[in-house]
């Protein structure tokens, strides 16, 4: 049963209750809350992912409530747990959802070793995956958004999943996380997306996430190969400019932007090498959303 | 004498990652084909300049010697090799 077959107030209750075991792509997750936003956000923006009932296995187990402190009263705030261990100091009660995604996040980069987690976005056409690192603020996002909303298949807006055996895109497809102006921009570029319950005054600005294409929900288990790695950077005004990248530069700029570089040695330094051996590298500065997506469609058709 | 470390050149550079410190550093080739010259058996600077010499079509000048010293004083300060005495 997907969430979707749930209304909400069943999901509520059994967030509540027992929790819900959410599968995500190749990870499932249990997920237990009280708060509404957190059911409402779930029932918004996870419709289309399936929940596994009869299970008591999760690769995650995570929770989010209120503390039970006098400030509850006062200006209430959200914990996030994961195994009973807290990550993160409680923030303003306005935001649990982002909260959930945040530390999902969390949990993926500190102990998801099996992958070179790198922190990028990643899309997919013809089978053939464009990797996005980049820093915050680069409009990594919002390319990413805009290109699922022509198309492309989401994999995942913050978290590259690379295989250290086979080098194939592991998809980590979730919503999309977009701050400040990003969040009008993507819903002016495209009237049909679903977008979540803006956060104001988070550490990013305000936040809000953007539903994943179902269709890249349903292909959630499917891998793709590495075919390129640009590092898009939003520049107001310039024209869409796509330049090769020399490889050993992009090779030092992925291992910076990968999480668990250091912890994989050898084996994360080989990774990486290969990656970049198999890609094109490019950077691409860009302040249309419109003329980038024509630029990478123009690509993968290459 | 080197330390033991795991490389990837390109056309446009190289990278190498240290086995010791699990430090990886961004090379110019020049550099990282003295650092795999010094690897296959200590040499002395003059040996190193005979390579270059062998690799390129220009003759050692002083210029060259000067860019050697400058490329093995880059390799000592990252810890890759160390000088030792005949």
């Amino acid at each position: 049963m997907n969430v979707s077959g749930l209304t909400a107030n069943e999901l509520a209750r059994e967030l509540r209750r027992e929790g819900v075991h959410l599968r995500i792509g190749n990870y499932l997750v249990h997920i237990q809350s009280s708060l509404p936003a957190v059911s409402q956000g779930l029932h918004l923006l996870y419709a289309d992912y399936p929940i596994e009932a009869d299970t008591a296995f999760a690769d995650f187990h995570v929770s989010l409530d209120q503390p039970k402190n006098m400030r509850r009263w006062l200006a209430p705030q959200v914990i996030f747990r994961t195994d009973n261990f807290v990550p993160f100091k409680p923030l303003p009660a306005d935001q649990a959802y982002p909260l959930l995604e945040w530390g999902l996040n969390w949990c993926i980069s500190t102990q998801y070793h099996r992958y070179l987690v790198i922190h990028g976005a990643v899309v997919e056409k013809n089978g053939r995956a464009m990797i996005l690192p980049a820093p915050p603020g680069s409009g990594k996002s919002t390319l990413c958004a805009a290109l699922v909303t022509r198309g492309w298949r989401l994999l995942s807006d913050e978290l590259t999943l690379v295989s250290l055996d086979t080098l194939e895109i592991v998809p980590m497809c979730r919503p999309v996380s977009l701050k400040n102006e990003s969040i009008q921009i993507i819903q002016d570029f495209e009237k049909t997306v679903t977008m979540g319950h803006a956060s104001y005054d988070t550490s990013k600005g305000t936040v809000a996430h953007m539903r994943a294409p179902t269709t890249s929900v349903l292909r959630s288990q499917e891998t793709a190969v590495p075919a390129w790695v640009v590092f898009p950077k939003y520049e107001p005004g310039v024209a869409a400019q796509l330049d090769e990248h020399p490889k050993a530069s992009a090779c030092m700029k992925i291992a910076e932007n990968t999480f668990n570089y250091s912890m994989l040695g050898l084996r994360g330094f080989q990774t990486v090498s290969d990656l970049i051996d198999q890609c094109a590298c490019y950077t691409f500065n860009y302040s249309n959303l419109d003329d980038a997506v024509t630029r990478f469609n123009h690509l993968a058709q290459q | 004498m080197c330390r033991e470390f795991h490389c990837k050149e390109w056309t446009d550079g190289a990278v190498i990652y240290d086995l010791a410190s699990g430090d990886t550093h961004h090379l110019t080739l020049a550099t990282s084909d003295i650092l795999n010259l010094i690897h296959s058996a200590p040499c002395t600077q003059e040996e190193i300049a005979s390579h270059v010499l062998s690799s390129g079509p220009d003759p050692v000048d002083k210029e060259t010697l000067v860019a050697i010293d400058g490329i093995l004083t880059h390799l000592m300060e990252l810890g890759f090799i160390e000088a030792i005495k005949h």
